[in-house]
């Protein structure tokens, strides 16, 4: 697997662009691996909130992972209704990844079934605001870090996503699977780092 | 003729914040746009405040401001909410906000409170 190392800024007309030549598999595959690159951090809101959705969560990205798959455990519509909404009182740390989390695996799901180039790219914004929202967690009320593509949350998901879209066409699933684990992984870091600052 | 106070406040005033709050709001992807607010409060002074609310403005919303604009940050209150309370950190008088989802009971006081007169769609203010 080819990846970039060096710092690229999230260009998402570039990400169309590079789907736009893949095949409506690779496209969903993409889309997976962008939402597996979640899946730790949103395992570890669900278990730190007593969050019961995790498993039907887990287990429609299992299925969107499976091209074979004929009957997926969840539809798109019935995971993006998990998304939680700002206007349902006060939202606990770590919610705003969880949003992104879950509706990276709805337009995973809708990759799946449509194969389409902006639903991909969608899932691939989760990444970019979820790691955006862990970089502004530092900042002062009534003020954001402006330059987020220097942080090193959101330099981990853009490499991720380009590493995924130079890779989903010459490796197994299984392979990317891995590497967005992988990701996932030093991803948690950070949001459980921010978390237990902001909470000590 | 003048209208009594009671029937201007069954009109829904439209001001410039509308069609910015759209193109906030339009900024997000489907599912986000499901779920989220967005405001934008104009100012007496002229300066535009703009807010999401919960986990506040994305990167995509961010990158909409005007020069002079202010970005509203107040991490898990509602967009309205943001948005006043950037305008009285900045010592601005609010003259008028739009916003992309009704406004809840909480946010409809907070704007009477402040002698707003709400929008009968739930979806704006003005201060007359």
């Amino acid at each position: 697997m080819t990846e970039r190392l060096a710092p690229r800024d999230y260009d998402e007309t570039e990400i169309a662009g590079g789907l736009a030549t893949l095949p409506c598999v690779a496209r969903a595959l993409f889309a997976c691996a962008c939402a597996e690159r979640l899946m730790a951090a949103f395992r570890w809101f669900c278990n730190m909130t007593g969050g019961a959705s995790y498993k039907v969560v887990r287990e429609a990205l299992d299925s969107a992972w499976s091209p074979n798959d004929a009957d997926p455990a969840a539809g798109e519509r019935d995971i993006a209704a998990l998304v939680p909404g700002d206007k349902e009182g006060e939202l606990p740390l770590g919610s705003a990844v969880a949003q992104n989390a879950v509706a990276s695996v709805a337009y995973a799901l809708q990759a799946r079934r449509t194969g389409d180039v902006q639903t991909a790219v969608w899932a691939a914004r989760q990444l970019y605001e979820a790691a955006d929202a862990v970089v502004q967690q530092g900042a002062a009320v009534q003020t954001y870090v402006e330059d987020i593509d220097q942080e090193p949350p959101v330099q981990l998901m853009v490499r991720g996503v380009y590493a995924a879209l130079d890779a989903v066409g010459s490796v197994t699933s299984a392979d990317l699977l891995a590497s967005a684990w992988q990701d996932g992984e030093v991803f948690l870091g950070f949001v459980s780092g921010s978390a237990s600052q902001l909470s000590s | 003729m003048r209208q009594p106070r009671q029937l201007v406040n069954r009109v829904n005033h439209v001001g410039a914040g509308e069609p910015r709050v759209d193109e906030l709001q339009g900024a997000l992807d489907p599912i986000a746009q499901n779920s989220r607010t967005s405001a934008v409060l104009s100012t007496e002074e002229g300066t535009g405040i703009l807010a999401s609310g919960a986990r506040d403005l994305s990167p995509a919303q961010r990158a909409l401001a005007n020069e002079g604009d202010i970005l509203a940050r107040s991490p898990g209150a509602h967009a309205e909410i943001t948005a006043l309370e950037a305008a009285e950190k900045a010592g601005l008088t609010p003259s008028e906000i739009a916003v992309s989802r009704p406004m809840c009971l909480e946010c409809h006081a907070a704007m009477e409170a402040l002698c707003g007169v709400i929008n009968d769609d739930l979806l704006g203010a003005y201060w007359p």
